[in-house]
Order: C-alpha cells, then sequence, then structure tokens
C-alpha cells in the first residue's frame, strides 16, 4: 500500500483551474520528483496535499487514511509535513527557537525534550554555528536548511519539500542534495518540487511531470527527460 | 530563578500593605494604577503576542459590567458570584466573537471587534429592560476601597504572571509563531486557529472580572461609561508604550500613561492630552518596540545567552 497517494485531485482559483485532476502515489522510503514549468501546479499541488487550500475534487490518502479536508497542522502532525517555497523563517525567534516549535507541536515533546532534539537536528543539517542567532539574520542557504529542520523537528515520515533549493550555487546544491540522501536513508520518504534539473533528476527514482495543472508525464527520471511531451512543455514544440 | 521568585514575593508584599502607609488619594491612584496594569496586560497577552490587534476590548468590560450589575442589583447574588459569571459571560462572548473573526487577518480583526463593541454599547443603550439603558445602574452593595486595590493588584499580578508562564511555555512559543508567519505555523503543527481563540477568551475573562469591578467600584454606570473605546485606545497605547510581546511592556506603560495623566491632568488640564500625544510620538518614533523591550535590550547578554 502506499504511503501517500493523491488521486484525481482538483484545484479552481475562480476561472483558472490550477490543478485538473492530478495524481501521484508515494511509496515508502521512495523519492518522488515532481517538475514542471512555471505556473504549471507543483506548489498549488503540495497546497492541497497538505491542507492549505482546500481541493474542489479528488481524494489525498496518507497511511490509507483519507486527509482531504483536514487542517494543515493535523495534517503535520500525523508525519506529512511541508516546506515553503519561499523560506519562512519565525523572523524574531532564534534558529534553535524555531526548530523547538517543530518539536513541542508537531512531535508534541516537552520542553527539555524539544530542546535536545531541536540542537541534535541542527547539528545535522549543519546550522550548529548559528543556533543563537535570529533567524532573520542568516543566509539564504542557511534558511533552506532550516526551513528542512523545523519540517524534521515535527517528527515526519514524509517530507514534501517546494523548491528547497532555489537560489542556491551548484556547491550547495550538491550539499542539500547530500543532506537529503542522508534523510531518506533514516526513512523519511520525500517529495520534492524543484525548478532546478540537475536537483531534481539527481535525487529522484520516479518523477512526475505538470503542465498547466495536468500531468503529462511520469517514469524514471531518464524516461521523462527523453519524453516528446515534457520536451514541448519545457521548450517549445519546434524543439520536440 | 529562584532569586526573581524572592524579589517578586517581596514586592507583591510590599505593594500589598502599600495602601496602609499611603492612604487617601495615593490609594486612588494606586488602585487605578493596578487596575489597567491588568487591563493592559490583558490586551497584551492576546495581541501583544499574536499580533492580532483587538480594537473592541472595551466589548468585555462592558460585558463585565453588565453581567456583574444585572446578576447583583436585579438578582441580588453575592457580589463574588457576579463578578465571577462576569469573566464567564465576557469568555463566551469572546469564544463567539473570536470564532469567526480570528480568521480575518489584520485590518480586518480591528475593525469587526471595534464593531462588536460598538454594537453592544447600542444593545446595552435600547434593551432598557434588561440594563436600564442609557439612565444606567447604581450598585447598592460595594466593598472598601482598600479591598479593590487588593483585588486589583491580586489579578494585574495574576495576568502578569501569567503572561510570564506563557511566555515560557509551549503556548508562548505557539502565540509568538502565529505572530510571525501563521502558515507556517501550522506546517510545524500549531494549531493556531484554537490557540488564538483559546488566548482570547482567557483574556477576555480578566477582562471582564477587571471590568465589573471598577463599575462596581465606581458605584454607577451607564453603557457610554463601559463600553467606552478610550477604555480599549487606552490599553493599546500602554502597551505599545511599554512594549508588545514582552512580559513587562504592558507593565511600565499602563505606570506610565497613568502617572503622566494623573500629574498633567491636574496641573495643565487643557494641554493634557496634547502632551500625553506628543509623548507616544516620540516613543514610538525613537522605540518602536517599546520602552520596556528597549531598555531590556540594552542590557541584555549576547546572542545565546539563555542559560
Amino acid at each position: 500500500m502506499s504511503l501517500l497517494t493523491a488521486d484525481s485531485v482538483s484545484k479552481n482559483f475562480g476561472a483558472l483551474n490550477a490543478l485538473k485532476g492530478v495524481g501521484l502515489s508515494l511509496e515508502s522510503g521512495q523519492v518522488l520528483g515532481v517538475i514542471g514549468p512555471n505556473g504549471s501546479g507543483k506548489t498549488t499541488l503540495f497546497n492541497v496535499i497538505t491542507g492549505v487550500y482546500k481541493a474542489d475534487g479528488g481524494k489525498v490518502t496518507f497511511e490509507g487514511r483519507r486527509i482531504t479536508g483536514m487542517a494543515t497542522h493535523e495534517i503535520c502532525r500525523l508525519g506529512l509535513v511541508k516546506t515553503s517555497q519561499i523560506a519562512k523563517p519565525f523572523a524574531r525567534m532564534t534558529v534553535l527557537e524555531n526548530v523547538f516549535v517543530g518539536g513541542l507541536y508537531g512531535r508534541g515533546l516537552s520542553l527539555t525534550r524539544a530542546r535536545e532534539d531541536a540542537y541534535e537536528i541542527l547539528e545535522m543539517v549543519g546550522l550548529a554555528d548559528v543556533v543563537h542567532q535570529p533567524s532573520g539574520s542568516i543566509n539564504v542557504a542557511m534558511r533552506r536548511r532550516l526551513e528542512l529542520a523545523r519540517a524534521l523537528a515535527c517528527g515526519p515520515k514524509v517530507i514534501l519539500l517546494d523548491e528547497n533549493m532555489a537560489g542556491l550555487t551548484p556547491a550547495e546544491i550538491d550539499g542539500a542534495l547530500e543532506l537529503l540522501h542522508g534523510i531518506n536513508k533514516n526513512g523519511v520518504s520525500l517529495v520534492v518540487v524543484e525548478h532546478v534539473m540537475q536537483a531534481v533528476m539527481g535525487i529522484s527514482e520516479y518523477v512526475i511531470v505538470l503542465d498547466y495543472g495536468e500531468k503529462i508525464a511520469e517514469g524514471t527520471p531518464d524516461e521523462v527527460v527523453n519524453n516528446r511531451r515534457v520536451i514541448e512543455a519545457y521548450l517549445g514544440e519546434e524543439y520536440a | 530563578m529562584s532569586r526573581g521568585l524572592v524579589t517578586g514575593l517581596v514586592l507583591a508584599a510590599v505593594l500589598a500593605v502599600l495602601p496602609f502607609v499611603w492612604p487617601g488619594y495615593h490609594l486612588s491612584l494606586l488602585t487605578i494604577i493596578f487596575y489597567w496594569i491588568g487591563l493592559a496586560a490583558c490586551w497584551n497577552l492576546m495581541c501583544g503576542y499574536t499580533g492580532y490587534i483587538d480594537f473592541g476590548s472595551a466589548a468585555y468590560t462592558g460585558v463585565g459590567a453588565y453581567v456583574a450589575g444585572i446578576l447583583m442589583i436585579r438578582l441580588h447574588l453575592p457580589l463574588a458570584v457576579s463578578i465571577l459569571a462576569a469573566g464567564m459571560g465576557a469568555a463566551l462572548v469572546a469564544l463567539a466573537v473570536g470564532w469567526p473573526t480570528l480568521r480575518l487577518r489584520g485590518a480586518y480583526f480591528a475593525i469587526a471587534t471595534f464593531a462588536l463593541a460598538e454594537a453592544l454599547k447600542q444593545v446595552a443603550e435600547e434593551w432598557a429592560s434588561l440594563t436600564e439603558g442609557g439612565i444606567g445602574m447604581t450598585f447598592t452593595i460595594r466593598l472598601d476601597e482598600m479591598t479593590y486595590y487588593w483585588l486589583y493588584l491580586g489579578l494585574s499580578g495574576l495576568v502578569v504572571g501569567l503572561t510570564w508562564w506563557i511566555e515560557h511555555h509551549k503556548h508562548g512559543y505557539g502565540l509568538k509563531a502565529i505572530h510571525e508567519d501563521e502558515e507556517a505555523a501550522a506546517q510545524v503543527g500549531v494549531g493556531t486557529h484554537v490557540l488564538k481563540i483559546k488566548t482570547y477568551a482567557l483574556t477576555a475573562f480578566f477582562i471582564g472580572i477587571l471590568g465589573s469591578l471598577e463599575a462596581n467600584r465606581l458605584g454607577y454606570f451607564k453603557p457610554d461609561d463601559v463600553f467606552d473605546v478610550h477604555i480599549t485606545i487606552k490599553m493599546v497605547i500602554m502597551s505599545l508604550l511599554g512594549g508588545m510581546g514582552t512580559v513587562i511592556g504592558p507593565v511600565f506603560g499602563a505606570s506610565f500613561l497613568q502617572i503622566i495623566e494623573d500629574i498633567l491632568g491636574a496641573e495643565f488640564i487643557n494641554y493634557y492630552l496634547v502632551i500625553v500625544g506628543v509623548i507616544i510620538v516620540v516613543v514610538i518614533m525613537f522605540m518602536p518596540n517599546g520602552v520596556a523591550r528597549t531598555i531590556l535590550l540594552r542590557f541584555k547578554k549576547p546572542a545565546g545567552a539563555e542559560k
């Protein structure tokens, strides 16, 4: 049985059909990539799965349980956690406190346990040196890692990463990929939305491609990059 | 920490015996100061920490006054019962109002709560068979002046203590996360809506108690007095002056503004509002985080000092 499934999910914003019956399925331990041009519905899909938006159709299940219509914080506590495309640290809290909140609420840990846990996670993602700095003062690469650390603090089974590597240098991307591999090895399944092809192709075992709110292709990374419709969507018909 | 506790206890003891040393006029000033510390601390606990600006807090002083007034004057219930009921009545109104309005962000929440307080004032005006309308209600049973002082001291101490406790526990972090970014807070498991409503109802409970006690202390009240928008404005300004989202901010802001009002109100009756206005503008320009926070930051040890 799949860990996470989305079944013909649709979402409209007024006359705009942002998602037209998109499905995905994630197995335990898997890394699933979601790619597509700007405005293809990737972020919307994540937002519908995690209850930020209410779906207009279709259903989402997690561990066999229907989660469509549940609130974001309830979904988080089940173990399905999202990171945001625009890193949103709690700017006036320290880096440690940011992660601490995840442990307190996402996992329901005690103050002491959540604090210890936060230190450990920050060590793991390489933010040990800045734990006591206000999170508004750290750079973009660090914010991305903080976003990930905060998600990890919630004790997730699945993390949905929404362009967690956007704006990073190639070297930073390599570091981030290594980190994600490590997290995945520890048993956390990942769904990765990414613009950076190098990143998503390097880590995903299976990829789905969205365009104008529809799934136009899926398969292994190799299959997908040679798919005619995918090339059309990215580069235009004349290159296909 | 234990040193802080000892300091707190000594301070409480000194404040508790103060009326014996300083009776008369000073007692009434002190009484009013602690009344306002209580109100401002309530406002700060909800609005200072979550960033939701309540512009209708006078709704709860009003509801408190009327619940207590109706129970005591019409039903002849004892004062303690009526005051407690006043708090619960205010909390119930806050629950009913908070449920829909705490989904509204920013200015919408402020406008909705402002409208609520005005609407409740109208209800109190019109429903004369219950509230005596614009004629107002008069309490026949009152406490002696000293008791009001102790009650306000105790209540404001309780709310400030509660704020301190919340600041250092799970709820405080949740509230601050809501203030920073509500969507991100939900993403890490904070049940934002319920947490806001709980906090709102809790602070309304104390505002209701304080409002009912103050109406009782003054002996007579009418809708204009207890639903007065100036009550709300004072709570906002006191929190703002002292420092929103800090434990000590409203204590500082309320004492400061009330003392200034007292001195200037006596010396410069015609100009004191102008002077108070100038002080507020200056503080906001030069200490946008409030006086308490600015001072605290100056003395705070470098980053990472927290134990």
